[in-house]
């Protein structure tokens, strides 16, 4: 019974040890497919020049996840009258936050590029998107940085947690 | 008209709905200007609204228009205009960005002016049958003032030349249609009737898109909107000399005056059009219509109580 107990522990704590793990892995994902939708909304603009709701679609479309299930709830908003863009970005972001792993810097620089997205000329367009990239791609670093760091680090100290416990329980 | 209406905010649009009723087959524009009561322009007569539009209301305005994607009507903005779906023209005005001496941008817009598109079905009937001999169409020259119908007409005109008319059969017709106002193209395809035979080039500047139509889609008549420009005129020799007929409208109080202007010179050296049709449109009298031969002989003259 004992036996069985401490394998049940153990196990639950290395769990969660990995989802941990999982989580710096995700946040690494969503960014790149956000990086990835920031580049799909530029040629969008300057190629086919569709109108916001259309690039959202397209976006939602051909990325998946978190990231697709908010330009898909953008599009959708955008179907009837809206008075302030921003606004609705910024729910959506609010909402984004709180169903992905993105963290709160992650969210400012996408809820700066909302400020900006659609009242400007393809060309300041372009640069807004660019500079964003540039701190997504910041932060994509950092993401990943922290996964090689304590990717292993948490795994194991999940497991040896675990085992830690049940040692001094027994 | 939810497309129009969809524009103002939402205390404009119910007054704008209330005073409307059932009377927007009359209505040719609405005139906004910032801080004054809001102007609607009927067939016979105008009248005000007591509301106007402040800033917010006229951001709300700009981002309908736009659908919030500004982005797509750099151009639009420079030559002072956009077309929405439906075909409705809605021109700005407001302060000029200049880049290098050249309009850059239009910004801080103060005025818009919508003007309905009206699709005025058989409107031409009367016009076309002067305009063949035996089975080919003329080269032919619309002339009015703004406002007085040359849009429709020339819409018609392609509708009737595109199924065909009792003595001529149906041509294939190009539509060059630079500011989408002819067909109302909404992605490429018209939604104003402009006839079984006819190709439609939307967007497309007018020189270039004679050529194109020109060179790959072999046409029979070619129509575009509004010629000004001294490039559209060379293009339109060329559609000339390549034996196409040439169906064109242009700004003018009246032929005479269109005659005089520099840019259109070269059209009248070479005596291209063999018909002239003057539209001109009065409050009192309403729309009406007269065809000249290339030597000035009247050869009818219409009067129409509606438009």
């Amino acid at each position: 019974m004992k036996l069985i107990g401490s394998i049940l522990f153990i196990t639950a704590c290395s769990w969660v040890g990995f989802d941990v793990s999982k989580q710096l892995n995700k946040r690494a994902h969503e960014l790149r497919s956000f990086i990835y939708s920031l580049q799909l909304i530029e040629a969008e603009m300057a190629y086919s020049r569709h109108t916001l709701k259309d690039i959202f679609l397209n976006v939602k479309r051909k990325t998946e996840g978190e990231v697709a299930s908010f330009y898909g709830r953008l599009a959708e908003r955008l179907k009837k009258p809206v008075t302030h863009f921003e606004t609705l970005w910024h729910d959506e972001l609010t909402l984004l936050k709180k169903r992905s792993t993105l963290k709160d810097n992650d969210i400012h620089i996408l809820s700066q590029f909302g400020k900006n997205i659609g009242n400007h000329t393809i060309e300041e367009q372009k640069k807004q998107i660019k500079l964003t990239v540039f701190y997504l791609q910041k932060q994509l670093d950092e993401a990943i940085d922290q996964k090689n760091k304590y990717d292993r680090t948490v795994k194991s100290l999940g497991f040896l947690f675990g085992l830690l416990i049940v040692l001094i329980l027994i | 008209m939810e497309e129009i209406l969809r524009l103002f905010p939402t205390p404009i649009k119910e007054k704008l709905t209330k005073q409307m009723e059932n009377r927007w087959q009359d209505l040719l524009e609405i005139r906004l200007r910032m801080f004054k009561p809001i102007e609607l322009n009927f067939t016979h007569q105008v009248e005000w609204l007591t509301e106007s539009i402040d800033d917010a209301d006229r951001n709300y305005i700009l981002n309908q228009l736009s659908e919030h994607s500004l982005y797509r009507y750099e151009e639009e903005l420079r030559e002072g205009y956009i077309t929405i779906e439906g075909g409705h023209r809605v021109g700005l005005a407001g302060k000029v960005t200049l880049a290098d001496n050249r309009v850059k941008s239009l910004k801080f817009i103060t005025s818009f002016n919508i003007r309905i598109a009206h699709e005025k079905i058989g409107v031409a009937q009367g016009i076309v049958r002067y305009l063949n001999e035996n089975t080919d169409y003329l080269h032919t020259l619309i002339v009015g003032a703004p406002q007085s119908g040359k849009t429709t007409v020339l819409r018609d005109i392609a509708r009737l030349m595109g199924n065909g008319i009792e003595n001529v059969p149906a041509k294939k017709v190009a539509i060059i249609d630079e500011r989408s106002e002819i067909a109302a193209s909404k992605n490429g395809i018209p939604q104003f009737d402009v006839g079984m035979r006819t190709d439609v080039m939307d967007a497309c500047p007018k020189s270039s898109g004679m050529m194109m139509m020109l060179r790959s889609m072999s046409p029979e008549v070619i129509l575009v909107d509004e010629i000004g420009k001294e490039i559209d005129v060379q293009a339109l020799l060329d559609v000339f000399h390549a034996g196409v007929t040439i169906v064109c409208t242009a700004h003018g109080s009246s032929i005479e005056e269109v005659k005089k202007r520099r840019s259109l010179k070269h059209l009248f050296h070479e005596d291209i059009f063999k018909r002239y049709v003057f539209l001109s449109f009065q409050q009192a009298k309403g729309f009406q219509y007269e065809i000249y031969d290339e030597h000035g002989n009247r050869l009818m003259k219409m009067l129409e109580k509606e438009r």
